[in-house]
């Protein structure tokens, strides 16, 4: 063993360092997130936390941002859930090989997009159902946000679906159930954490979504749950307020509210991810 | 012959249930993008306000091909580094497997926040007045987990059996990395990397807020701004915007696509 360590030739020495370097290089990224999430604590602390929104605080952001979150998840979680259950256990191979990177595609349209059509033909389109609906609001960037992360949520919860062993299914299949009876007592129980795991990831992602609320929420803090009125969440008003202006301590502090909230989302997800595969 | 010729129908209702979830966000997506090129038509047609856009949109574009070829000088090889390094130089060590749920923790993180980062550190490092360096900083630390994670993605797709047989050939640990895994799995990389610069030329937020310090103009910032304009008619120019980014998405798109089709048709040879 020693011999060949020692027999190894430089060039190789060489190359395994710069490998080695360049992974220990990506934690300056979380070493970069670490000193904003500081920044951010020291500046709420120092009370940024008060000024946040020209006083409002960060209560208003909070509620803007679990509101649209909210409906977010309202519309992706039955879409995303039903159509994981259509690509794992009911479409043909050839149906499924053409919807899932169709899906995939959907979900690579930069958020920016997403945020025009919320504000400019989703609102209009909603106005003429609901006529009380203002022109920025919470409902259309909600329905828009959940639209967009219905693939993420398709695809990790196809992945829980097809990690259920086919055995099982085919021996239900045997005992005579049918396949809606087969999928809801022999699938979906072991599967379910894993759901639940998909839907906490996509929540994550509709917390720190940013660019369709940026545009079509508005910029008025208000704690409210009406979806039809304009509201600010947090990610909303880091662009807002640093579009106006520099580096401001509320919005350091109304960051790392953002960061925390996303982070424990993530956390939560993969904690129940993990727990699935160790108990399966 | 078929024991039973007829599902009953709660399970038919079903299908048909899951069926239209998963199609309704495609066709919904598609008729928006359908009504937003008609908006964008109108944008090029009213006379000298067209002209504007229109160079307005290239000096743009051209910003942002700089913007996103600097980010991926800066992402790709550090990224791809660490992929190696992660998956398969030493993928037991305490490092790799500190790296690898670093980078799986960073998914999560709103792109807002790398703005934060932006403005609070990439601006002193690249200095005062290098708007196009920081933003590339930044765009380069919210891709490096995407690298890493495509990298792997990629990685892991060379069967066993292969590197088993390079092993057995007597080839070293590092022979088998050189000549054996890294050729096969180099067009899922690439792949991967073109979707990452694809990804990079649509990311916007941590732009708009280095942009408060410096204006770089980049595309995105620049269909955001006509978005935002209190002048309705620019909106118009902004859907005229988005069709010039999907369009560069698209070809980018279609290449990896390419890229990684080839890849895949190169390995039935060996199998």
């Amino acid at each position: 063993m020693n011999e060949r360590a020692t027999s190894r030739r430089p060039a190789e020495r060489l190359a395994e360092g710069l490998l080695r370097a360049c992974a220990g290089l990506t934690l300056l990224v979380g070493g970069a997130l670490a000193i904003v999430f500081a920044q951010g604590v020291w500046s709420f602390m120092a009370g940024g936390g008060v000024q946040i929104a020209n006083g409002a605080g960060v209560a208003p952001l909070l509620a803007g941002t679990a509101l649209t979150a909210g409906i977010a998840l309202a519309v992706a979680a039955p879409l995303g859930v039903l159509a994981a259950i259509y690509l794992s256990e009911l479409a043909a191979p050839r149906v499924r090989a053409a919807l899932r990177p169709a899906l995939e595609v959907l979900a690579g349209v930069p958020t920016l997009v997403y945020g025009f059509l919320a504000l400019e033909l989703v609102t209009p389109l909603l106005q003429g159902v609901m006529p009380g609906l203002a022109p920025y609001n919470a409902l259309a960037p909600g329905v828009v946000i959940g639209v967009m992360i219905t693939p993420l949520v398709a695809a990790l919860a196809e992945d829980a679906f097809r990690a259920v062993p086919p055995a099982l299914r085919e021996a239900a299949l045997a005992l005579g159930a049918d396949r809606l009876a087969t999928f809801r007592q022999v699938v979906l129980p072991p599967a379910l954490p894993g759901v639940v795991a998909a839907l906490l990831l996509a929540l994550a992602r509709a917390v720190g979504e940013t660019m369709v609320v940026a545009l079509a929420a508005g910029a008025e803090p208000r704690l409210t749950l009406d979806p039809r009125v304009p509201v600010e969440t947090l990610s909303g008003y880091l662009v807002h307020a640093g579009r106006d202006g520099a580096a401001a301590p509320p919005i350091f502090a109304a960051g790392a509210v953002l960061l925390l909230c996303a982070l424990s989302l993530g956390a939560a997800g993969r904690f129940v991810q993990r727990r699935v595969r160790s108990g399966a | 012959m078929r024991v039973v010729t007829r599902r009953r129908w709660p399970e038919r209702a079903f299908h048909a249930l899951c069926l239209g979830a998963a199609l309704l966000p495609l066709l919904a997506v598609l008729g928006l993008l359908g009504a937003l090129l008609g908006r964008a038509a109108v944008a090029t047609a009213p006379a000298g306000e067209a002209v504007g856009a229109a160079a307005a949109l290239a000096a743009g574009l051209g910003t942002s091909l700089l913007l996103v070829a600097l980010t991926a000088l800066l992402a790709l090889p550090v990224g791809v580094g660490a992929a190696l390094y992660v998956a398969e130089v030493a993928p037991q060590s305490r490092l790799a497997r500190f790296v690898a749920a670093h980078i799986d923790r960073l998914t999560v993180v709103p792109t807002v926040i790398y703005g934060l980062a932006g403005v609070l550190l990439f601006v002193r490092i690249a200095g005062r007045g290098q708007a196009l360096l920081a933003g590339a900083l930044t765009l380069a630390a919210v891709v490096l987990p995407v690298v890493v994670h495509s990298t792997r993605r990629a990685l892991a797709t060379v069967p066993a059996g292969v590197r088993e047989a390079a092993v057995a050939l007597g080839g070293t640990p590092w022979q088998v990395l050189r000549s054996v895994v890294l050729p096969m799995a180099l067009p899922g990389i690439i792949a991967g990397a073109v979707a990452v610069i694809a990804r990079a030329l649509g990311t916007t937020a941590p732009l708009l807020l280095l942009g408060a310090a410096d204006g770089l103009g980049a595309l995105p910032v620049l269909i955001h701004d006509w978005a935002t304009h209190p002048e309705p008619a620019f909106a118009a120019n902004a859907a005229a915007g988005i069709v010039v980014l999907l369009g560069m998405l698209f070809i980018l798109d279609t290449l990896a696509i390419m890229l990684r089709d080839r890849g895949s048709r190169d390995r039935e040879g060996i199998r």
